[in-house]
């Protein structure tokens, strides 16, 4: 139970929501979610620049 | 920090809910590591964090050492900013200097509040942060009673974001409501157009009905298009700085 404590300390938390018209609003975007919905549509434009300034920051 | 407790419930025990690496906030500001405490002076029904902020007793229990560790492996590993937030960070100010202490003097700090903290408040704050990203939520007191029940608004936010400006670089954010265009926004717009022209703002028009925000019928729905899109237009028209 202490390792499952431990494990799930760490993680990173993303709010997101599906809208029915097909938005997604999300709050504390981590850079694993980023990718992920850039990857779902690339030809998003406000997530794209996010991953772009991630990747640079690496 | 022994007497009674104020509206925000905080104790001399400063909790948080939330500490990692993000590329939420301002393209300029990310990655940003962003470490977020629990409670809050005011009380949006609409607040998208409404359980940790207005419960500051949610969360872990706030080291400034072990931050201030995670705060310095994430610039490590590519980190722009170190942002402070809540809730409001200001009633958990002793916390957030004495963190603030710990952390490299070349990290760039971003402190993130709800600009309704006091004159002494601030003072305290002087130096501390390059960066102050303060939110502008309602343009009038009215609005500010009724969604977030607390008075004098304005006038408290308006004085802290021209100190705000004049110690450190401001950077503005407007939470654009559905239905709050006339009230709140085009009011807003217009202060910052003439009292702090060029500043930067954000206009964010992704609010969500969260927490107690279907109490309120205009605000149980996200903002419609056609109001983003006149939100842009009164930017334009006082010609505001606007970043994304």
């Amino acid at each position: 139970m202490r390792k499952k404590i431990k494990k799930m300390s760490a993680a990173l938390l993303s709010d997101v929501l599906l809208l029915p018209d097909g938005r997604i609003l999300v709050q504390n975007l981590t850079k694993p979610m980023a990718k992920l919905l850039h990857s779902l549509n690339p030809n998003d434009d406000t997530i794209a620049a996010r991953v772009r300034k991630n990747e640079k920051g690496l | 920090m022994t007497g009674e407790l104020g509206i925000c419930r905080a104790t001399a025990n400063p909790r948080f809910f939330l500490a990692q690496t993000e590329v939420t906030d301002e393209l300029e500001l990310i990655p940003t590591f962003a470490i977020a405490l629990s409670g809050c002076d005011m009380r949006c029904d609409f607040c998208i964090t409404g359980r940790e902020s207005w419960n500051p007793g949610i969360g872990r229990s706030f080291s400034a050492g072990k931050i201030a560790r995670l705060a310095e492996a994430a610039l490590n590993e590519g980190a722009r900013t170190i942002m402070i937030l809540g809730g409001e960070p200001t009633i958990h100010l002793h916390a957030a200097l004495e963190l603030v202490a710990l952390l490299p003097d070349t990290a760039r700090l971003v402190w993130k509040t709800n600009a309704h903290g006091s004159a002494p408040a601030r003072a305290l704050l002087e130096g501390m942060f390059d960066v102050w990203l303060a939110d502008f939520k309602f343009g009038n007191d009215i609005c500010a009673r009724r969604l977030a029940k607390i008075p004098n608004y304005t006038e408290i936010v308006t004085e802290n974001l021209l100190w705000a400006n004049a110690h450190s670089e401001l950077m503005v954010r407007h939470l654009l409501m559905p239905g709050h265009i006339q009230c709140c926004w085009e009011p807003v717009a217009q202060w910052l157009g003439e009292h702090l022209p060029g500043v930067k703002v954000n206009l964010r028009t992704g609010f969500w009905p969260a927490w107690r925000a279907g109490r309120h019928t205009e605000l149980s729905g996200t903002v419609p298009a056609g109001e983003a899109g006149q939100a842009q237009k009164i930017a334009e028209i006082y010609g505001l700085n606007l970043v994304p």
